[in-house]
């Protein structure tokens, strides 16, 4: 991990809980992978508000300038000079040779998911998003036409669940803190079933986006449940194979 | 060069008096490695350790406050055994000295794991972590089950809202150094779940009721006092060292801004000028306080000032 500045160049309301906001960074930020966040603390905050470092996660990433999309808990301007610590977390397993990937977002923006959409759709394959509750207010116009979006419903079901499901190469899951562990455990369950059972390794990954504290690992406060040894989300994560995640 | 503990077979001496606190830096601070210079401090304090291994706890762990924050981890660790096997080369290469917390949960547990730390030859002391609820009588047997497992110099952590009440106690049984304060415990509503969660609280709220404690603490205690409990400028830290304390533990300052913890040691090391450039740098020791606060009688207005007039030179062109 390294520490670099970025100036705020932009700041754009997208939604009424959303905002996207341009850097202009160190050019070493153009190797940000999709789930690899910064960790930012703008500079002339003197009043210690937010006081722990804001995770931003890039949703587009150019040479010396990355856009980061983030709600708006804290007004931002141009000309704001920031402190960032990257990478935070590791890029987002894709399956190798992975052409139908199917992405589930439940009750928070897809934010996290956004930047790996992209690179997928660069790629020719197939993406199916499926949003649901607060995830559905996301401006859909700002997602590339090529992906296919389903509304599902509070229950994480969704219209043609069974074929999206088999006709996935890979399913990675996003959901608000909270409720991380029992919605990635139900689907865990629901496509064990669907599969019989036979769930390959990195097949089912579910993002274990939280608020961190140090964003290096040093606190544990972001300490997932593990087969074969606990994991730290801000290190490991924050995708994490679910077939490796104690749900009880 | 600092003496941190007293008593004991051999005190524990370190080059600066600014230390990492625990639960902040992981087990060995190397995830802090390329963003300051560790060499730079005084110590490095793990984070805590038990005898048995722990799980995180459930429920928001990082709740924001106005100027702070409320973190609830429940001090999830491997185990002592574990940690040892994982982190002792590590150790043995740290550029400082390690000080091992051990959470002080029962005095078997607190004795098996200073045993444990003993054999290990890269750590250098131990920190017991107090509980908030702890009485004397706790406090003495966890003390005396630390001393009797290990030579290694022990440090006692204590509460803030009882520090002054356990001090004596803790120096009575033996502690080389008492820490001033761990951080104290809140509630807050976690606003991304919307449930109340409680856990320590860290933030610069907490400087001047942890400056409060080290003073009273200073007083009360012949030990050294290592002051610890919102520290993040410079000012912070000298503040500490001028209410009594020999020593300053930095804490969320590190996840925050850490390049400003290893300015922090630089000034309190000597490290940094603190006179006008070509004089002789100050360099820090114990009578540091003293040389502040001869400068601040130096700046007093009672000092007659020369406010002669200047005579104009004899050649001056016309």
């Amino acid at each position: 991990m390294r520490e670099t500045q970025a100036i705020i160049e932009r700041v754009r309301r997208i939604a009424p809980d959303l905002q996207q906001i341009d850097l202009s960074t160190d050019a070493s930020l153009s190797q940000l992978q999709p789930g690899q966040s910064l960790f930012a603390h703008v500079l002339e905050n003197t009043q210690y508000t937010p006081y722990l470092r804001e995770q931003w996660y890039p949703i587009a990433v150019g040479a010396a300038r990355v856009v980061v999309e983030l709600p708006p808990r804290q007004r931002y301007h141009p000309g704001q000079v920031v402190s960032v610590l990257t990478p935070v977390g590791r890029p987002l397993p894709v399956r190798s040779g992975a052409r139908h990937v199917l992405l589930i977002v439940h009750d928070t923006p897809p934010t996290p998911l956004i930047l790996l959409a992209h690179q997928l759709i660069a790629a020719e394959a197939a993406v199916t998003l499926v949003l649901s509750g607060s995830a559905l207010r996301y401006p859909l116009e700002l997602l590339p036409p090529q992906i296919e979006i389903i509304h599902g419903d509070t229950g994480w079901a969704w219209p043609e669940q069974v074929q999206t499901l088999g006709w996935a190469e890979q399913v990675i899951a996003l959901a608000p803190p909270y409720a991380q562990v029992e919605t990635y455990g139900a689907l865990y369950e629901t496509i064990g079933q669907l599969r019989a059972g036979a769930i390959p390794d990195g097949f089912a990954l579910g993002l274990f986006d939280q608020p961190l504290a140090c964003g290096t690992g040093a606190c544990q406060a972001c300490q997932v449940a593990c087969q074969g040894g606990d994991v730290l989300a801000c290190v490991d994560g924050p995708a994490i194979d679910l077939k490796r995640v104690r749900f009880r | 060069m600092i003496e941190l503990t007293r008593g004991g077979k051999a005190p524990l001496i370190v080059n600066n008096p600014v230390l990492l606190a625990s639960g902040v830096a992981g087990y060995d601070a190397a995830a802090y490695a390329g963003l300051l210079d560790l060499s730079k401090l005084g110590a490095i304090v793990t984070n805590p350790i038990t005898w048995r291994p722990r799980r995180a706890a459930h429920g928001p762990r990082v709740v924001p406050l106005p100027a702070g924050v409320l973190i609830h981890t429940g001090l999830p660790n491997p185990g002592v055994r574990r940690v040892i096997r994982d982190y002792r080369a590590r150790w043995a290469r740290s550029p400082v000295p390690i000080i091992a917390h051990v959470v002080a949960t029962t005095p078997e547990d607190v004795a098996a794991c200073a045993a444990e730390l003993d054999r290990c030859e890269s750590v250098a002391a131990v920190e017991l972590g107090i509980h908030d609820q702890a009485a004397q009588r706790d406090l003495h047997a966890v003390i005396q089950a630390a001393r009797d497992a290990t030579l290694l110099p022990v440090l006692v952590r204590l509460p803030l809202y009882n520090a002054l009440e356990l001090a004596p106690g803790a120096e009575a049984a033996g502690a080389g150094a008492v820490v001033v304060a761990g951080p104290p415990r809140g509630t807050a509503r976690d606003p991304v779940s919307g449930q109340l969660a409680g856990g320590r609280i860290y933030g610069p709220s907490q400087t001047a009721q942890a400056l409060r404690a080290v003073g009273q603490v200073a007083r009360a205690v012949a030990i050294p006092v290592i002051g610890c409990g919102g520290i993040h400028t410079p000012d912070h830290a000298r503040d500490f060292i001028e209410a009594g304390a020999v020593a300053v533990q930095i804490d969320a300052l590190l996840w925050t801004q850490p390049h400003m913890v290893e300015v922090i040691a630089r000034n309190l090391g000597g490290l940094e000028l603190t006179r006008a450039a070509g004089a002789l740098a100050d360099e820090w020791e114990p009578g540091m306080g003293e040389t502040m606060r001869k400068r601040r009688e130096w700046d007093k207005p009672h000092r007659p000032l020369d406010v002669r007039p200047l005579r104009p030179p004899d050649d001056l062109p016309e």
